[in-house]
């Protein structure tokens, strides 16, 4: 691939010519210059030859003229095409453009400018302009005088042609095997699109092939941090002897080349002309050359930027390489964003698979089935929110007749939490010593489990509750967890019972005191997590202690017996939520003095 | 190029060969600094100037507009055929004196 000319450079291709013009004034009229010397020997009359060098001259002045500065190392293209009726020829430009007017027309008489459009219209047949992404093209066409394009060429004149046209056939040659490359390139790397996931190897040999095809000699690739604040260093190759780039924020007052890229969505382009600043992170890489940088976007957000460096200074890359840049970093920036919904997707399957755990742990903590401790009878039931908690609940037989009633509430969610739930219960289940008093279970659960826990800055609250049919009392213990409620006949409202101590795992030495209540005929008792009291509906608010206790009593006077009580209970909750899922797991055992 | 100017009042231009977006910024301060109060007339000899773009013709009305001022004007002199089709079809030959 030919590298560019910072001064006018000429190709001939049999009856055409291309001139590649720096932006600047001298160049244009120098490359017009040329330009008309090469339609001489068209045998154009001298007006024709003047139209066209004006023509030539309005369009590429225009070019120069409205170049942004970022642009304005790219030359201006100047194609001439010679047929045997009409001249053609092609201005390519680099401005943001313009939209070529339907009718034009002359300003007024004593304006100073405006007037290169109505040049061009005039001395052409045909006038078009076509706005593009990388460059603009105005295609103007003047028809030939008839006799002119009759004229035979001489012998010597077809010699040069041919030799003329020998080059132009060796150098279409040596782009088409660029060509070449580039699309071997890409077609691998469509193959590979969603095929895998390593960005950093994609990138690295995308670069690298980049580089070879663009000949660039370095190149530096950033992405935009996961909270889109930064510019993070991914690859600078070749890495050898290259400093480790640092990341830099996208907020920064001093704005580099990357950081201007991004911030404007165009390219920036350095060189001799427009040096790198030493304080450019880019100076440590490409200091000396000329380069481009490219910020890439997907769906309009940034994703990174590529930088391509060249040690000659004099040689800035052209715009089909340029091109390149830009269709090299698209495939990029697709595989970054298929990687990136490829990672989220694991996430989201190994969060559901982590749930399934943690709900399948949770369901074989609990007992299988209620043992019978008349005359009283109980009611559990444990529902899960959707994002598993740590509540369960225990049923124990404790010797005679006695039942242990267990609830609890392991802070946090899912896997850690189940397990530490599941903890609690071995080490409850490993003391039936300690069953009759729940107080010293408690005491002793938190002595053992207070390492792990603290370890983890986790805690769990529990209600444990020797539930004896012979005494027809219950006894009870709380670590930070909700109260015991108990209704009995004849009085309007429940009451919540007994003092909490610290929840376990706050306190190694807390001591935990029990409370014996009496359960006459008809008593009922709750034992609950907080799942029940803080159900809240769709306004956000929250049940409270007072209506669960009213709850209670409503339950007491319209069922029967635990299992018809607990649905009562639960269905009321439900309507309170307005049959919202749950926020968290709703837990309780109910228990009835039934004769 | 040769910018003088005459006791007759009249600033001379001779020798410019090209007038266009690259040199009519040179052109324009080069005249413009000899407009001095009693001159009312720029007289561009043109039988040297092979070349003049839209930018160039753009500095002649600058430089007719400061002389508008005095009653002044712009002249031309020894106009090319292709120069004065290019005049005519921008109307500047209603604005400057073409001789002949």
């Amino acid at each position: 691939m030919n590298a560019p000319a910072a001064s006018t450079l000429r190709r001939e291709f049999r009856d055409s010519l291309r001139i590649e013009v720096a932006c600047d004034f001298n160049a244009v009229r120098n490359a017009t210059l040329a330009a008309r010397e090469w339609l001489a020997e068209k045998n154009l009359s001298e007006a024709d030859l003047g139209a066209w060098e004006l023509v030539l001259v309005e369009a590429a002045n225009n070019a120069v003229k409205y170049a942004g500065p970022d642009t304005r190392h790219l030359p201006v293209t100047i194609e001439l095409s010679c047929g045997e009726r009409d001249i053609e020829a092609r201005i390519a430009d680099h401005t943001p453009g313009f939209d070529w007017p339907d009718e034009v027309t002359l300003p007024d008489l004593e304006s100073e400018t405006g007037r290169g459009l109505f040049l061009i219209k005039s001395y052409t047949d045909e006038a078009a302009y076509f706005r593009q992404a990388c460059q603009n093209v105005l295609v103007v066409r003047r028809a030939r005088p008839a006799a002119a394009a009759k004229v035979l060429p001489e012998i010597s004149q077809l010699q040069s042609q041919l030799a003329n046209a020998e080059a132009a056939l060796t150098d279409m040659t040596a782009e088409l095997a660029s060509s070449y490359e580039s699309l071997v390139a890409l077609f691998r790397y469509s193959s590979e699109l969603g095929a895998q996931s390593n960005v950093k190897d994609f990138s690295r040999r995308l670069l690298k092939d980049l580089m070879q095809i663009a000949e660039a000699d370095s190149a530096v690739l950033r992405m935009l941090s996961p909270d889109g604040k930064k510019l993070e260093s991914l690859l600078v190759v070749p890495a050898e002897n290259q400093p480790a780039l640092s990341a830099i924020e996208l907020a920064e007052t001093f704005s580099s080349v990357e950081i201007g890229a991004a911030r404007n969505r165009q390219d920036i382009w350095f060189g001799p002309e427009e040096p790198l600043a030493a304080e450019d992170p880019l100076y440590a890489v490409m200091a000396a050359g000329s380069g481009i940088c490219h910020a890439f976007y997907v769906a309009d957000q940034l994703v990174g930027t590529a930088t391509l460096g060249r040690r000659a200074p004099d040689r800035p890359f052209t715009a089909a390489q340029v091109n390149l840049l830009h269709t090299f970093i698209d495939f990029l920036a697709i595989q970054i964003v298929n990687a990136r919904l490829l990672d989220e997707r694991t996430a989201t399957r190994v969060t559901r698979r982590e749930l399934e755990i943690a709900a399948e742990i949770q369901r074989s903590l609990l007992p299988a089935v209620v043992p019978a401790c008349l005359p009283f009878e109980l009611s559990a039931a444990c529902q899960s929110a959707l994002q598993v908690g740590g509540d369960f609940y225990d049923i124990i037989p404790a010797g005679d007749g006695a039942l242990l009633l267990v609830i609890a509430d392991v802070m946090g969610k899912g896997v850690p939490a189940a397990l530490f739930a599941a903890v609690l219960r071995s080490t409850i289940r490993s003391m039936p010593q300690l069953f009759d008093q729940p107080g010293e279970l408690l005491a002793t659960a938190n002595r053992t489990l207070f390492p792990d826990l603290s370890r983890v800055d986790m805690f769990v609250t529990a209600q444990i509750a020797c539930l004896n049919p012979r005494r027809q009392k219950i006894t009870s213990a709380s670590a930070g967890h909700c109260p015991l409620l108990v209704w009995q006949p004849g009085l309007p409202e429940a009451v919540a019972l007994g003092q909490s101590g610290f929840p376990l795992g706050i306190e190694p030495l807390t001591r935990y005191v029990q409370t014996e209540t009496a359960l006459p005929p008809g008593a009922i008792v709750l034992l609950y997590t907080d799942g029940l009291s803080e159900t809240r509906n769709a306004a956000g608010e929250m049940l409270g202690e007072k209506k669960l206790i009213h709850l209670l009593a409503q339950t007491a006077a319209n069922t029967t017996d635990t299992h018809a009580g607990m649905y009562f209970m639960l269905n009321r909750l439900e309507d309170f939520r307005e049959h919202a899922p749950l926020t968290d797991d709703q837990t309780l055992i109910l228990i009835k003095h039934l004769l | 190029m040769n910018v003088v100017a005459d006791s007759d009042g009249t600033v001379r231009v001779t020798g410019l060969d090209r007038l266009g977006a690259a040199n009519c910024g040179d052109f324009k301060q080069a005249v413009l600094r000899q407009l001095h109060p009693g001159i009312g007339t720029v007289e561009l000899d043109c039988a040297d100037l092979r070349y003049i773009d839209s930018d160039g013709l753009g500095t002649l009305m600058v430089i007719h507009k400061h002389l508008v001022a005095a009653d002044g004007r712009v002249r031309l002199l020894q106009p090319s055929p292709v120069l004065r089709e290019l005049l005519r079809l921008l109307r500047f030959d209603e604005v400057f004196e073409l001789r002949p």
